[in-house]
């Protein structure tokens, strides 16, 4: 682990950090919420796993692009002025001690903490001749049949891994003392943690030991020399020529072949390996030595997700937290008739989201419901969003749902339900051509009395029921009829009815988003120049725009307070004397994960609040369908400013980031012990619990940043 | 407990419109609130390049269509969630001009069950004057200035003077935008020539349309539609209540800095799309030929559109009803207008408008017409003489002239030509339902004109002496014949012979004897024609 406190050479020539270092060093955060000893174990486990597929992701997608820039001859530069080559190559120094820490985490900490929970991961040396009898009949019976053996040799090429398989690497030798490589997939369809019956406690074995001790049963007449594990991970980035695409669906169903053979990226392969096992791997994969992982332990940590949910270790768990009800729709029979009268706010997964799922099933249900319109971009295995939906179309309601089959890692289960979807009735589109769309809109149009009416809940979050209950995210119920009418608009452009209208409330990107929020910085700054208080919070994912961290600077030289509470990649770079003096950006991991983008401009008083599905990324700003609103309602607005203040206050679970971009603790000393997570739990508890009293408990009171006066 | 609708009721208080326009195809949706204001529900824009084809071809393609029903189909998609039923699908420039029109409303029928109205040039202005008079109207401040309207269609550019509340004069003159890149063709690849061009093009209107104009001098330019909104905010115009007004500086300025750019270097600079930006020139270039003519303070750009026209009609027929009698007025009043171009006999032109109408009210039952017949009538008698002005041999003749030439708000051409042949026939001797040479009318409005011409020559007749004789008329119709009451004390010999010779016509139209009966001098004056 690095030393947060070490002093780091300022290699930083640049105004701006890069991306992948930046991002290194979020999933360092993650660690060190991995190596926190006042975090339940399990959890520990946990935020383990997550790193280790975080890591894989980052190989698959980035690497990878790096690397392809690399082989196409790209000499350009980041933004920090690093070129591809000198990224990956700092990159892989990086991941190398990221790997160390991680498993020194694994193996000097957490695994010992197991083994006090007794909870033991065991040798086959361990075992008495009972349990390698009661062993061996498992692997004959189970592992034995579903086990594929592949030689390698001049007749018989290397065989196409699949991406982030297990295997072995054999080196045999045969009769006539001939030598042989083969290759043993670790079937991914059986447990990699074999349990193991002990008289006390649990015990586990992983199944690559497993094999490795029975190998000489699937090398008949060839002695077994040696056994490595292995992983590999490929290229995963889809490239899907859409232009030509006639139906995008098939397309895509097409190129997600591809990505099972993408090139290879990283070799990940168990620490003292035979080096002659070793290099013959390297040398068939065509694999580059920086690019290849000696791991002491156990390969992929993201496997140890499954280990969380041992039974009866529920109190090595975060204390389970009941989402709480939003008290202005609580026991209400209809959600339309609550938010006919005001905005409601919720704060996900603090608050329920059971009320979104209630919202939808009311509108399928409803007589006088006339449309209902949804953005999908990831939904939980089994939706009640995608079930309901698929209800309101048999009930006749004109469903209208735009499914984004490009969303990574998704686009296989987003087909198949998006199929369901069609099969029901619903009228499925797949966005528009070269842009993903990410916004997350729910539009329901109504017959009422007075004329048509529309119910809109826009918000930061996937309509995902499962994901709501881990991320942070914050979505707003409105019948406001300036957010129906664009929320009308914004799904006519998406089905390519018709052309971008003016917006009324929305900001939309590709379309001027990136502008909007230019111009809005800049009218803080104009406050800061004629001597006004002027300041703005930003709470995002991500911050990367050039454009916007340049203005951000330019107002922070004129005096604008600027709080950036930025949870992964932020390449401004704050504190630096002349240039972002006024800038600190703090970066909150916890047990939730940091989801809602916030944007708070002082307005010379008359503050603004948006929220908005986009993060400040030239992604999210130009290839992507994103969209930002305003909150109009001033309790509302002052609940999401005190949830900011909130934010910013944390001492327990905040990070800030220094000049040369190390992220350490902030300084409790002398501060009330905060835990902002925390916080919105006990809150939304109590405001529920008070419910009536809505308006008189404030989410926050903040302290004040600035001197008194 | 929700608020729910007792019954389908609702669905009645929504309407749709599809507009098939030059450069693109629109929808609205909208719903008419219980304020009377009209609440859009729905706003689709799709481009789509008609008019290229129609302008320099003089037909639409037909791939086109299998396009245009596609986003048609979308439309229509949007408009069934609202549960619309009643949904009017108009087109104008592009499927007038088209020589397969017919074809291709019906291809659009049969793949997208829309019934396509192709909208005149006249009635398309109507409509729009029609709701520029409203919106002026409802400005106390506006309604009681002159002002010039202009209207710019991609075909036309129609014109029409206002003063104290009604239009004075209109007239369509077709140098529509596209009509300007049909005209230019190649050159629009040297945008430094084209603006120069356009100009010069241009010119050459500029005194036959100052000519026309009634009144020389206006308080303000009064215009509305997309293009003059976009030059408004390129021209950094000043907004008040919806309203925006150009001033005749910044509007030259304007000119001066766009004028010889390319439509990208415009694009650009006002971030604005290229296609937008191409029809910007031949529309800047038309604003500033009518500010060449007519001296002005500025331009006032207001918000009437054709769709809102369209959508209140079919949402408001209190409203509606009103609104087509206020555009008879127009009507007349501009008739007028068009006589006194030609110094009619305005006390004739009166009597004989007067007696058509007792006429006319009198044979309800026998010609079975309608509110429009009685309108071309009124028409036809104020300018059956007006080519008097021309020549008195064949006046008669020159009066067709002047009439099939004109537009008059609030009458389409086809009904225009009616009112021709009724002014060409009116004096016609020994005419024949066999020898009326109506040309290109259908057998509908042939029959339709000759029971007008009918009317009008006994009504001409009645005041054959051109001076006040007649206090009053009543007709009657009896079982046996139309009797007509001449209430006067003077000698109308001339005129019972003047009838004479034209009942034969008459009763070959109807059927009926007409027989004029002297009645007792009246106190009572005539009315009088409204409007």
């Amino acid at each position: 682990m690095k030393n947060p406190n070490e002093p780091r050479k300022d290699k930083e020539q640049n105004l701006f950090f890069n991306r992948e270092l930046s991002w290194l060093d979020f999933n360092f955060r993650v660690l060190e919420e991995a190596m926190d000893t006042r975090n339940p174990l399990l959890e520990r486990i946990k935020f383990l796993a997550i790193t280790g597929s975080n890591l894989d992701e980052f190989f698959m997608i980035r690497v990878a692009g790096l690397m392809e820039q690399v082989e196409a001859g790209y000499t350009g530069r980041d933004l920090s002025g690093r070129t591809s080559r000198q990224q990956l190559e700092e990159i892989s120094q990086k991941v190398h001690l990221m790997v160390k820490n991680q498993y020194n985490c694994l193996v000097r900490s957490i695994l010992p903490a197991l083994k006090k929970e007794k909870v033991f991961f065991l040798g086959i040396k361990d075992l008495d001749p009972d349990q390698v009898e009661s062993l061996d009949h498992y692997f004959r019976s189970t592992v034995f049949p579903v086990i594929t053996p592949m030689a390698v040799d001049q007749g018989r090429p290397f065989p196409q891994l699949p991406n982030k398989s297990l295997n072995q690497a054999v080196y045999l030798k045969g009769p006539e003392k001939e030598e042989l490589l083969a290759v043993v997939q670790v079937p991914s369809v059986l447990p990699r943690f074999v349990p193991v019956s002990l008289e006390e406690g649990q015990g586990y074995i992983l199944m690559e030991n497993v094999i490795a001790h029975f190998a000489s049963l699937l090398f008949k007449g060839y002695h077994v020399e040696g056994m490595v594990p292995f992983r590999l991970t490929r290229n995963a980035d889809l490239s899907i020529d859409e232009d030509d695409a006639q139906d995008l669906l098939v397309e895509i169903e097409k190129s997600l072949q591809q990505r099972r053979s993408g090139f290879p990226v990283r070799l990940e392969i168990a620490h003292k390996a035979k080096p002659r096992l070793r290099d013959a791997l390297l040398h068939m994969l065509e694999i580059e030595s920086g690019d290849v992982y000696e791991v002491p332990g156990p390969i992929d940590l993201s496997a140890w997700m499954k280990l969380t949910a041992l039974p009866g270790k529920e109190a090595l768990l975060f204390e389970h937290v009941a989402p709480r009800p939003v008290p202005a729709l609580y026991d209400q029979p209809s959600v339309f008739d609550v938010v006919r009268d005001k905005d409601v706010l919720l704060h996900h997964p603090y608050q329920s989201f059971e009320h979104v799922l209630d919202f939808l099933k009311e509108a399928a249900r409803d007589p006088n419901v006339l449309a209902i319109k949804q953005t999908l971009y990831r939904v939980s295995g089994n939706s009640p969003v995608v079930e309901t939906l698929m209800e309101a179309a048999q009930n006749g309601k004109q469903v209208t749902v735009l499914v984004e089959l490009k969303a990574r890692f998704d686009e296989e289960n987003n087909i198949q339900w998006a199929r369901k979807l069609e099969k029901a009735g619903c009228y499925v589109v797949y966005g528009l051509v070269g842009l993903k769309t990410h916004c997350k809109v729910l539009l329901v149009v109504r017959r009422e009395d007075e004329g048509i009416a529309r119910y809109v809940h826009l918000s930061t979050g996937n309509y995902n029921d499962s994901t709501a209950r881990l991320y942070t995210d914050i979505g707003l119920f409105t019948s406001n009829e300036l957010f129906g009418g664009d929320a009308s608009s914004l799904f006519n452009v998406l089905t390519g009815y018709s052309l971008p209208p003016q917006w009324k409330v929305f900001s939309v990107a590709p379309l001027g988003l990136r502008d909007r929020f230019l111009d809005l910085i800049r009218r803080e700054a104009q406050f800061a120049r004629e001597g006004m208080g002027a300041r703005l919070i930003f709470k995002v994912n991500s911050l990367l725009d050039q454009t916007i961290i340049q203005e951000l600077y330019k107002a922070s030289q004129q005096g604008v307070q600027v709080d950036l509470i930025v949870r992964g990649i932020c390449s401004l770079r704050p504190g630096l004397p002349g240039v972002s003096d006024n800038i600190r950006v703090v970066s909150i991991v916890g047990r939730f994960l940091e989801h809602s983008r916030v944007f708070y401009f002082e307005n010379a008083g008359s503050p603004e609040v948006f929220l908005g599905s986009a993060d400040m990324m030239p992604r999210n700003l130009d290839r992507r369908i994103e969209t930002i609103f305003p909150v109009l309602d001033e309790s509302l607005r002052n609940q999401l400013l005190g949830f900011l203040e909130l934010q910013l206050s944390d001492t327990l679970r905040a990070r800030q980031a220094d000049a040369q971009g190390a992220y350490r603790f902030v300084d409790g000393r002398g501060k009330e012990a905060v835990d902002s997570q925390h916080r919105m739990i006990q809150w939304a508890k109590e405001l529920f619990q008070q419910r009536g009293e809505e308006e008189l408990k404030p989410l926050f009171q903040p302290a004040r940043h600035r001197d008194e006066g | 407990m929700n608020p729910a609708p007792k019954s389908d009721s609702s669905s009645a208080r929504t309407a749709a419109v599809i507009q098939i326009s030059s450069d693109g195809l629109y929808c609205e949706v909208a719903e008419a609130r219980k304020d009377d204001s009209l609440k859009i529900l729905e706003r689709l824009e799709h481009p789509f390049n008609f008019a290229q084809d129609t302008f320099s071809t003089g037909k639409i393609r037909y791939d086109k269509v299998e396009k245009t029903c596609e986003v048609l189909n979308g439309f229509k998609k949007i408009i069934q969630e609202y549960r619309v039923s009643r949904v009017r699908t108009t087109a104008t420039t592009a499927l007038r001009e088209a020589s397969n029109a017919r074809f291709i409303i019906d291809q659009i029928n049969a793949k997208t069950h829309l019934n396509v109205e192709v909208l005149e040039d006249a009635k398309e202005k109507s409509y729009i004057y029609g709701q520029m008079l409203d919106v002026i109207n409802r400005s106390p401040r506006y309604s009681k200035e002159d002002l010039l309207m202009a209207y710019i269609g991609t075909g036309s550019l129609g014109i029409a003077e206002f003063s104290g509340g009604s239009i004075l004069f209109s007239q369509n003159i077709r140098i529509g935008t596209l009509k300007l890149f049909e005209i230019l063709g190649d050159l629009q690849d040297s945008y430094d020539r084209f603006s120069m061009i356009v100009n010069e093009y241009l010119s050459s209107f500029k005194h036959p349309i100052h000519s026309l104009l009634p009144l020389k001098k206006v308080k303000r330019l009064v215009s509305c539609g997309k293009e003059i909104q976009m030059i408004a905010r390129l021209c950094n115009a000043k907004e008040k209540d919806d309203f925006l007004s150009i001033s005749q500086k910044a509007f030259f300025d304007a000119f001066e800095q766009i004028k010889d750019q390319t439509p990208r270097q415009v694009a650009e600079k006002y971030k604005i799309p290229e296609t937008k930006a191409q029809i910007l020139l031949p529309f800047f270039g038309i604003y500033r030929m009518l500010l060449d003519i007519i001296e002005t303070d500025s331009i006032l750009v207001i918000p009437a559109r054709l769709t809102d026209a369209l959508l209140r009609e079919m949402l408001f027929k209190e409203e509606a009803k009103k609104k087509k009698a206020d555009l008879e007025k127009t009507s007349l009043l501009s008739a007028r207008n068009l006589g006194e171009r030609f110094f009619y006999d305005t006390g004739h032109a009166q009597r004989v408008e007067t007696y058509c109408l007792e006429l006319f009210d009198g044979m309800k039952k026998i010609h079975r017409l309608g509110q429009r017949p009685r309108l071309m009538l009124r028409v036809a008698a104020i300018l059956h003489d007006a080519g008097k002005y021309i020549h008195l041999k064949k006046h008669a003749l020159h009066s067709f002239n002047i009439i099939k030439d004109s537009e008059l708000p609030g009458l389409t051409s086809r009904e225009l030509q009616v009112v021709a042949h009724v002014a060409r026939l009116h004096s016609q001797e020994f005419l024949d339902v066999d020898n009326m040479e109506l040309g290109p009318l259908t057998v509908e409005e042939s029959i339709l004109t000759a029971k007008l011409l009918a009317i009008l020559r006994i009504a001409d007749a009645l005041d054959r002496s051109h001076s006040e004789k007649i206090d009053r008329i009543g007709v009657k119709a009896k079982p046996e014949e139309i009797r007509v009451v001449v209430h006067t004390a003077r000698d109308i010999s001339l005129e019972t012979w003047a009838v004479e010779k034209k009942v034969d016509f008459f009763e070959e139209v109807f059927g009926y004897k007409l027989r004029l009966k002297r009645g007792k001098p009246d106190e009572k004056p005539q009315r009088t024609p409204e409007g």
